[in-house]
């Protein structure tokens, strides 16, 4: 796990596109919803809907480069742990970009009503935390069809995840839609990463 | 001679193209075992099935330590980065005596995009001449190689053996002399 996250920094602090790409897709698309003028009620839309087109974004290329360069080929056949490897992407990916992602939305749209400075940092990161699973699932199990299948195959996992949102950061209802929220990012977490591991097998092979 | 793994009766297919069938393979410990073949005839394709066996540790009928250094068609390198941060990507450093030998140590501090692909292939090989391992796996190591390059590799491979390593590879360029040969041609369908 060590050697992963040392490698996953590396390649965050080595190619700084990996970090300024996102979070400039993130801020533009912030300020298009800023410039619409849009109304109260939409206040908070424009921070998912924003983080939803960034996630989805990164994920196009979180394997891709490696898969790519033959990176991960090597690192299956050298029985590398591969579990790590996805949990060390996730975890650089939360320091390097989700964070400011967090601090780019609070600064400009402040904090929703109900909801403490704490409980929205925790809710907004395990939201991030529970869509990037998804899309990266999407990504490898269409990487050899250039992600094309991506948007298609994670609609399902959404739905309940938007209205979970919904719930939470427009309507305000802490309880249950926080703890709905992270039953929803284990799941993810886990089990969505575990199935990312073996697809990523089967591409190898 | 010990073997480090055996195939028996291998039947493949691929999109219902026979690639094997009752195809058998023994590699043995300590040695190198060379598979030839024509384009398409399933080099790589038996590369990735013995890499599996070994790692799975099924027909391994040794104690030898059992992991793997393992060298695909492409290098494994990020464009972006230079030589020298490739490495540390894989907490190594370049073992200077070794990548002087290969003609590569100048390249240090070059961006792996703007090298030939010679080189980028020499970058990936030191990667695993470096690895510490006894069994290297390599599909077509000789790929865009100098006859230089290919004489320098072919020396730290007999070194490898005489340290009581194994290598296996695909290949159909360079002859290797004292390595076993299986041919694809011979015993597919």
């Amino acid at each position: 796990m060590n050697n992963f996250l040392k490698r996953e920094f590396l390649l965050f602090f080595n190619i700084p596109k990996n970090i300024y790409l996102p979070l400039s897709i993130y801020s533009i698309v912030f300020v298009i919803f800023i410039a619409l003028g849009l109304p109260d009620d939409f206040k908070f839309a424009n921070v998912f809907i924003s983080s939803f087109i960034t996630v989805f974004i990164i994920s196009e290329s979180s394997y891709k480069d490696d898969f790519e360069s033959g990176a991960i080929e090597q690192m299956l056949f050298e029985d590398k742990n591969l579990i790590s490897y996805v949990l060390s992407k996730l975890l650089i990916q939360t320091v390097f970009v989700f964070f400011p992602m967090l601090i780019i939305g609070l600064l400009f749209s402040g904090l929703p009503q109900n909801l403490s400075l704490a409980q929205f940092s925790v809710s907004y990161l395990a939201c991030l935390l529970t869509l990037s699973p998804f899309f990266n699932l999407g990504s490898i199990v269409s990487i050899r069809k250039n992600n094309s299948l991506n948007a298609l195959i994670i609609i399902p996992f959404l739905v309940p995840f938007i209205f979970l949102i919904e719930g939470l950061f427009i309507s305000g209802q802490w309880n249950p839609n926080f703890y709905f929220l992270m039953a929803y990012f284990v799941f993810s977490i886990v089990f969505i990463n575990l199935l990312v591991v073996e697809v990523i097998k089967i591409q190898i092979r | 001679m010990k073997a480090l793994a055996i195939i028996n009766n291998l039947n493949y297919k691929v999109d219902e193209k026979c690639i094997f069938k009752k195809f058998s393979l023994r590699v043995n410990l300590n040695e190198i075992t060379e598979i030839r073949g024509r384009n398409g005839s399933g080099k790589t394709t038996i590369l990735k099935i013995l890499c599996r066996e070994i790692s799975n540790n099924l027909s391994i009928s040794s104690s030898q330590d059992n992991s793997i250094a393992y060298l695909g068609h492409q290098n494994a390198l990020i464009e972006e980065l230079t030589f020298k941060q490739n490495f540390s990507l894989n907490i190594m450093n370049i073992d200077k005596t070794l990548a002087k030998q290969m003609n590569i140590f100048h390249l240090r501090n070059q961006k792996i995009n703007n090298l030939s692909f010679g080189e980028k292939r020499k970058i990936a090989l030191l990667r695993i001449f470096q690895s510490q391992t006894k069994l290297w796996i390599m599909d077509e190591p000789f790929s865009g190689l100098d006859t230089d390059s290919v004489t320098t590799i072919k020396e730290i491979f007999f070194q490898h053996i005489k340290n009581k390593g194994t290598i296996l590879l695909s290949n159909h360029q360079e002859t290797i002399s004292n390595s076993t040969k299986v041919h694809l041609e011979d015993l597919g369908e």
